[in-house]
């Protein structure tokens, strides 16, 4: 098979972004170079630069410019890593080192999007500040076939079989093209847990039916949220993993349901600690005599 | 309708006139009575200061806060038609849902059986504050009877308050409740100024109790707390809890009434030596009035 190419038109404008762009990363260099008087505080050289195309060339390429000596230099690991700390990797977003973007990046943005992984996140977060503000509870489950079947048509059957299952108001999606995601809005610990454990019997029974070989044995993490503490996405969906994790290293073919979040994460700061108690008990410390 | 202020009181001044920087026309001074521990006599000691410092000659208003499991009513023999629900469900306004308990004592009841009002949000709360700011204005101390527990209204309340009183008794749970809505308050706003009485113990027994509570803070909190005084136990409580009247009316001459005497003595010489000051601090702290008003 051919390797296909695309061929981007570079224009004379990003050659002049560009240079402009390398002049204000050479100026942000040398100013890193040379000790400032005051300890802690750089005058941002480069920003001259920047004002100088906005001066001449007008606000957009300044943008450009002012962007691109930011951006330029982040690999894509850093570039991920600085999407999921300043909450941006639902925005799809893809790093700016030089005029075109880089190819796995996009790609990984891409296969994001159409996974549903992004939305599955940006969903999550508006659940879980839902959940917060009204004090409703909140679960998740990741079901996974036993052995893992990555990008299958049986992923997409479950994805059907789910929706057909589950509430109207529940959200059902498929992770990573190896696992399925459910979000259940105001669902306790106990009503997710019969309700996946239904779930899972039903695809036993399901792929079990005519036609079938074999019937199809799936593993479930589930991980509930009562809206009482911070809570970010991935957090969430981190500790659904682990229970998933769980359930296929104890064999697989089972649920496991993971220690409630508002229980793990609580503050500690309020808690009145076995040494205090003893001191308003008996007036002194513990082993005081 | 009628207004229960009075409009020769030095405390019933009009807002609209209000002097810059004065921001607690009547200097009134807003108190909370706390427990942690539910059935260690917040209800009893509220009421009966609230008597003792009407008697000094003082002018107060208590405000039911054990929101959801009121009694404060109940105490009194009293059955109000209207109570602090009314007043957030804008059914009717401070004024129709006061009693007049005596000259000089008002009480703002609250509902019993209403589980919904016992949360109340930052909406609800700023509404409530917002409706009853301009009746505080008239009192020279707005006596706030909390609940049990460490809710998040219980928390948004005392850190409210001028002055936090901890409630306790001897019993080691008591202790440990009210240390714990101490640490509470402290570690989550910061609050470090609280007074301390001790319910149903003598003189010995209440030095002792607070000698415990006050160095596990010291220890552990780092911040020391204010013996504010003791009350004695007193069975004549119980009888004029049958007889749903305030002990300080049933039995004025009882030991426990004397005690309450004494912490009301000392209250009123807390108000008297900040009067200056307390103008220029809010009757309710972190409330703006006029900040959730939507037709000033």
């Amino acid at each position: 098979m051919t390797p296909s190419t695309i061929e981007l038109p570079v224009t004379a404008d990003d050659y002049r972004i560009a240079r402009y762009a390398a002049a204000a990363i050479a100026l942000t260099v040398a100013e890193a170079a040379l000790p400032s008087p005051l300890p802690g505080i750089k005058p941002g050289l480069a920003n001259i630069i920047v004002l100088v195309v906005l001066a001449r060339y007008g606000w957009r390429d300044a943008a450009w410019v002012s962007l691109l000596r930011v951006v330029a230099g982040l690999d894509s690991p850093a570039w991920a890593s600085l999407c999921v700390d300043h909450g941006l990797a639902h925005w799809h977003a893809v790093p700016l080192p030089c005029p075109a973007p880089r190819g796995e990046t996009l790609a990984h943005a891409l296969g994001r999007l159409a996974l549903g992984a992004a939305d599955l996140h940006t969903f999550l977060r508006t659940e879980i500040e839902r959940s917060r503000a009204c004090q409703v509870p909140l679960a998740l489950a990741l079901i996974q076939p036993d052995p893992p079947q990555p990008a299958s048509g049986l992923l997409d059957g479950l994805l059907q079989l789910a929706q057909s299952l589950t509430r109207s108001f529940d959200h059902a999606t498929l992770m990573e093209g190896e696992r399925l995601a459910l979000v259940l809005s105001g669902a306790t610990l106990c009503e997710a847990e019969r309700l996946v454990g239904a779930l899972l019997r039903r695809i036993r029974t399901h792929s079990a039916g005519p036609g079938a070989n074999h019937g199809l044995l799936c593993s479930a993490g589930l991980v509930g949220f009562g809206g009482c503490v911070e809570l970010e996405p991935g957090e969430f969906l981190a500790r659904a993993a682990l229970a998933l994790d769980n359930a296929r290293n104890l064999g697989g073919n089972r649920l496991e349901v993971a220690l409630p979040v508002d229980v793990g994460l609580a503050s500690k700061d309020t808690l009145v600690h076995a040494s205090e108690k003893h001191f308003l008990f008996f007036g002194k410390k513990a082993g005081d005599k | 309708m009628t207004s229960t202020l009075d409009s020769d009181h030095p405390g019933s001044a009009n807002p609209d006139n209000m002097a810059p920087g004065v921001v607690n026309p009547g200097s009134t001074v807003s108190l909370c009575i706390m427990s942690g521990k539910g059935g260690v006599g917040k209800t009893n000691l509220a009421l009966n200061l609230g008597l003792t410092l009407r008697d000094l000659g003082h002018k107060l208003l208590l405000m039911d806060c054990d929101l959801g499991l009121a009694n404060l009513d109940v105490l009194l023999g009293l059955t109000p038609e209207k109570n602090l629900q009314d007043i957030l469900g804008g059914s009717a306004s401070p004024e129709d849902v006061l009693l007049h308990v005596e000259d000089g004592l008002d009480i703002l009841p609250a509902a019993s059986g209403v589980p919904e009002l016992v949360e109340m949000d930052q909406n609800q709360r700023d509404a409530l504050f917002e409706r009853i700011s301009a009746l505080v204005a008239g009192y020279e101390f707005l006596l706030l009877d909390l609940g049990a527990g460490i809710s998040g209204t219980v928390l948004a309340l005392a850190r409210m308050a001028q002055m936090r009183v901890v409630l306790v008794t001897p019993e080691p749970t008591s202790l440990t409740d009210g240390y714990a809505i101490i640490k509470v308050l402290n570690a989550k706003f910061g609050v470090r100024d609280f007074c301390v009485v001790v319910n149903q113990a003598t003189a010995e027994e209440s030095g002792a109790t607070f000698q415990r509570l006050n160095l596990a803070c010291k220890n552990f909190l780092g911040f020391e707390l204010v013996h504010l005084g003791h009350v004695r136990l007193d069975r004549t409580l119980t009888e004029a809890v049958i007889h749903q009247t305030p002990l300080a009316r049933f039995a004025p001459q009882c030991p426990a009434i004397k005690d309450i005497r004494v912490l009301a003595e000392r209250i009123a010489l807390y108000r008297r030596l900040n009067l200056a000051s307390l103008t220029g601090r809010q009757a309710l702290k972190e409330f703006i009035p006029g900040a959730t008003a939507r037709n000033p």
